[in-house]
C-alpha cells in the first residue's frame, strides 16, 4: 500500500516518496496496482460532446451514424463515451483511424468509401450562476474532424 | 453470518499478531467476492458483441500500435501477442472464472484465473477503463490473496451438509474467520482512493468555488438529468460538493483511530462509529451518482468493496436496525431423523443473515413439546412447519414462501411464488418430496 500511496503522488515532492516509487515500480505495473483516482477532478470535464460518423459522398459528407447518449444502447453507452472523449485527447488520437474502421461493417454505404469521426462539441459554464440557466442559453457549437479511415469494398 | 471474538485486545496478545492475525469474520468479504464475480461478470458479458473491437489486433488497437501506446517498462498484457480467436476464448475463460467466483466453487484457482486474466484484458484495452474497472481490479488482487474462501461458498456449504451427514453436528460459526490483514489491505487501499480523490478535487477551482456539481449535472454525456432540472438543482452544487470533498478526505480518520484507541485516547467504539458514517455518506454520494448519471459501474464496485469491510460488529448493527419492528424469531419445525431435512437446514441456516429463523427437531420431546405442542406427530412428519411470531402455523409450500420473506438472498424470487398457480403446483411438489423423503432411526443418516 506504501507503494500504491507512492505511486499516486507527483514526482520531486519528497526524496523518500520519490525513492519508494522508483523502488516499488515494477511491482506496481506488473501487477496492475497503478490507480489514479481523478473522477470528476481536478475539474470536471466542461466539454460536452456528440460523436457522428460522416461518409465520404463525393462533393460533401454524409451522416452515416450519431453517437450520443441517447443513441447508443445503455449496455454499451459508457465504454463507446468513455472511448469517444478519450479520441478526443491528443494521447489517444493515433487511435481513432482503427476505431473508425471497427464500424465499417455496420456501415453499408460505406464500403470502399472514406469515413470521419466528427465531435460537435459545446463548452458548459465555468459559474454557478450561468449553470443556474443553461437551459435557456445558446452555447455555440464547435466541431472538430477527429480523424478519417478508409472502409474496405465488401465483396 | 459468524461472529468474530471480540474479547481479543491487544493487551491479551502481541500487537502484531492482533494487528495482522486476529480472527475476523469472513463473510464480509464472502459477500464482496460474491459482489466482484457479479459485476466483473455482467461488465464483460455486456462486451460480448465489442470483444473483438476492445480486445483483438482487429479492432481499436493493431498489434502494430500496443508498444506506441499502451507499453512501457514493466508492462504487459497477455493479449498482446494473441491472436483475435484465442483472445475470444480467453475472454470465455474469463466468464467461466467470474461465475465460479461468484457461486464459490473452486474459488482460489477461479480468483487467481480470473483476476490475471482481468488484469490482461485491461491492460490491453486502458482507453475504455474508467474508475470502476480500476477499482474491480483492485479488489480482485485483493480477494485473490485473502482466505475469503469459506464464507458464502458452494464448497462449504457442500462441507457443512457433509459435516452434518457425517456428524450431526454443523460447522461452528469460528471455521468461517479469516485473518485481519485483508480486511486492513481493503481498508487502506479505500482510503488512498478516498484521499487521493479529495486531495485531487482540492486543486480544482469549479470544487472550491462550488460548480463542480452542477458542470457534471450538466453533462450530456453521461447525465440523466434533463436539462431544466440540472439547471434546478445547481444550486445545491456548493453544499454537495464540500459534503463530497469532506467526507472523502475524513477516510484518513481511520488510519490514526486504530494508535489514539491502543492509547486510550478514544473508546474501542470510536473506530466502527466513524467507519459506520463514512460508509453511509458514501452511500448517499455513490447512490446519488448511481440514479443521477451513467459513469459506468464505479458505485456499484464501490458498495461491493464497502461489503468487505463489514465486521461481525457491524453486521449486528444493521441486523439490528432491519430486525427492529421485528418481533420473536420464526420457528422452522424438521424432522431431526431425515438427511435432506437436516441439509435443508443448514441452506436455510447459511441463508439466514438477519436471523429471524430458529430451528427445532420435533422429533425431540423437549422441543416438540414447546413450540407444536397440538400437533400430532403424523402432520409433522408429512411436511415442513413453521409457527410464525403470531402463534400461527404454515406448512409446506406456504411455510417456504413465508420462510423466504425473511431470507434477503430469496428476495428475488419472491415475486414468482404469488404467480396464480405456482402455489398449487408448489404445494403438490413439496408434497411429493416429503412423502418420498428417506428417513433414518439414528441421528447420522443418509439420504
Amino acid at each position: 500500500m506504501a507503494a500504491v500511496g507512492a505511486y499516486l503522488m507527483p514526482n520531486g515532492m519528497f526524496t523518500s516518496v520519490d525513492f519508494i516509487k522508483n523502488s516499488s515500480r515494477g511491482y506496481v505495473l506488473q501487477l496492475s496496482q497503478w490507480q489514479k483516482w481523478d473522477i470528476f477532478s481536478p475539474n470536471p470535464l466542461r466539454r460536452v460532446s456528440d460523436y457522428a460518423i460522416e461518409r465520404d459522398a463525393g462533393d460533401r459528407w454524409e451522416t452515416e451514424k450519431v453517437l450520443t447518449f441517447d443513441s447508443l444502447p445503455w449496455w454499451k453507452r459508457a465504454k463507446e463515451l468513455k472511448v469517444l472523449g478519450r479520441l478526443e485527447e491528443d494521447r489517444w488520437l493515433p487511435l481513432t483511424e482503427p476505431f473508425l474502421r471497427t464500424y465499417c461493417k455496420e456501415l453499408p454505404k460505406a464500403s470502399g468509401k472514406r469515413i470521419r469521426l466528427v465531435a460537435h462539441s459545446i463548452v458548459l459554464p465555468f459559474r454557478l450562476h450561468e449553470l443556474r440557466m443553461v437551459g435557456t442559453t445558446f452555447i455555440p457549437p464547435t466541431s472538430t474532424i477527429l480523424g478519417t479511415a478508409s472502409c474496405p469494398r465488401s465483396t | 453470518m459468524s461472529h468474530q471474538n471480540n474479547s481479543h485486545r491487544p493487551e491479551a496478545e502481541s500487537v502484531w499478531q492482533y494487528c495482522w492475525f486476529r480472527p475476523i469474520s469472513s463473510a464480509g468479504f464472502g459477500l464482496m467476492r460474491l459482489g466482484f464475480g457479479v459485476i466483473g461478470f455482467v461488465t464483460f458479458l455486456l462486451q460480448w458483441s465489442d470483444v473483438m473491437k476492445f480486445y483483438t489486433s482487429a479492432g481499436l488497437l493493431p498489434h502494430n500500435l500496443v508498444d506506441q501506446m499502451v507499453r512501457s517498462a514493466w508492462r504487459f498484457s497477455l493479449l498482446d501477442a494473441l491472436s483475435p480467436t484465442l483472445v475470444f476464448l480467453l475472454y470465455l475463460v474469463l466468464l467461466v472464472a467470474l461465475v465460479l467466483i461468484t457461486v464459490g466453487l473452486y474459488t482460489r484457482i477461479a480468483l487467481i484465473v480470473g483476476v490475471l486474466l482481468m488484469y490482461s484484458f485491461h491492460e490491453y484495452a486502458l482507453i475504455t477503463l474508467d474508475g470502476g474497472d480500476t477499482l474491480l481490479r483492485l479488489i480482485g488482487f485483493i480477494l485473490m490473496l485473502s482466505p475469503c474462501t469459506q464464507s458464502i461458498t458452494v464448497t462449504n456449504l457442500w462441507k457443512r451438509m457433509e459435516l452434518v451427514r457425517t456428524t450431526g453436528k454443523d460447522q461452528p460459526a469460528h471455521e468461517r474467520t479469516m485473518s485481519v490483514w485483508p480486511y486492513r489491505l481493503l481498508l487502506w487501499q479505500m482510503i488512498i482512493m478516498y484521499v487521493a480523490s479529495s486531495v485531487e478535487k482540492f486543486t480544482g477551482s469549479t470544487w472550491r468555488e462550488g460548480s463542480a456539481v452542477a458542470i457534471t449535472l450538466h453533462h450530456g454525456d453521461f447525465s440523466r438529468l434533463p436539462t431544466a432540472l440540472a439547471d434546478a438543482l445547481a444550486g445545491f452544487s456548493p453544499a454537495i460538493g464540500w459534503f463530497t470533498i469532506l467526507t472523502q478526505l475524513a477516510w484518513i480518520l481511520l488510519l490514526f483511530i486504530p494508535i489514539l484507541i491502543w492509547i486510550r485516547v478514544l473508546p474501542q467504539a470510536s473506530q466502527s462509529v466513524l467507519k459506520r458514517a463514512l460508509l453511509l455518506s458514501g452511500v448517499l454520494i455513490h447512490g446519488a451518482i448511481f440514479l443521477l448519471m451513467d459513469v459506468g459501474t464505479f458505485s456499484l464496485t464501490v458498495f461491493v468493496a464497502y461489503l468487505g469491510l463489514l465486521l461481525s460488529e457491524d453486521f449486528s448493527a444493521i441486523r439490528k436496525l432491519l430486525n427492529r419492528n421485528f418481533g420473536a424469531s420464526t420457528i422452522v419445525l424438521f424432522d431431526g431423523r431425515c438427511g435432506l431435512c437436516r441439509r435443508s437446514v443448514v441452506v436455510l441456516k447459511s441463508l439466514d443473515w438477519l436471523h429471524r429463523l430458529e430451528f427445532a427437531n420435533f422429533r425431540e420431546k423437549e422441543r416438540k413439546e414447546k413450540h407444536a405442542k397440538h400437533i400430532s406427530m403424523e402432520v409433522l412428519d408429512a411436511s415442513m412447519h413453521i409457527r410464525l411470531s403470531n402463534g400461527e402455523y404454515e406448512k409446506g409450500f406456504f411455510a417456504f414462501r413465508s420462510v423466504s420473506w425473511h431470507l434477503p438472498s430469496l428476495w428475488i424470487l419472491m415475486p414468482f411464488l404469488y404467480i396464480p398457480g405456482v402455489p398449487f403446483i408448489g404445494d403438490r411438489i413439496y408434497a411429493t418430496i416429503a412423502k418420498n423423503r428417506p428417513r433414518c432411526e439414528s441421528d447420522t443418516c443418509t439420504l
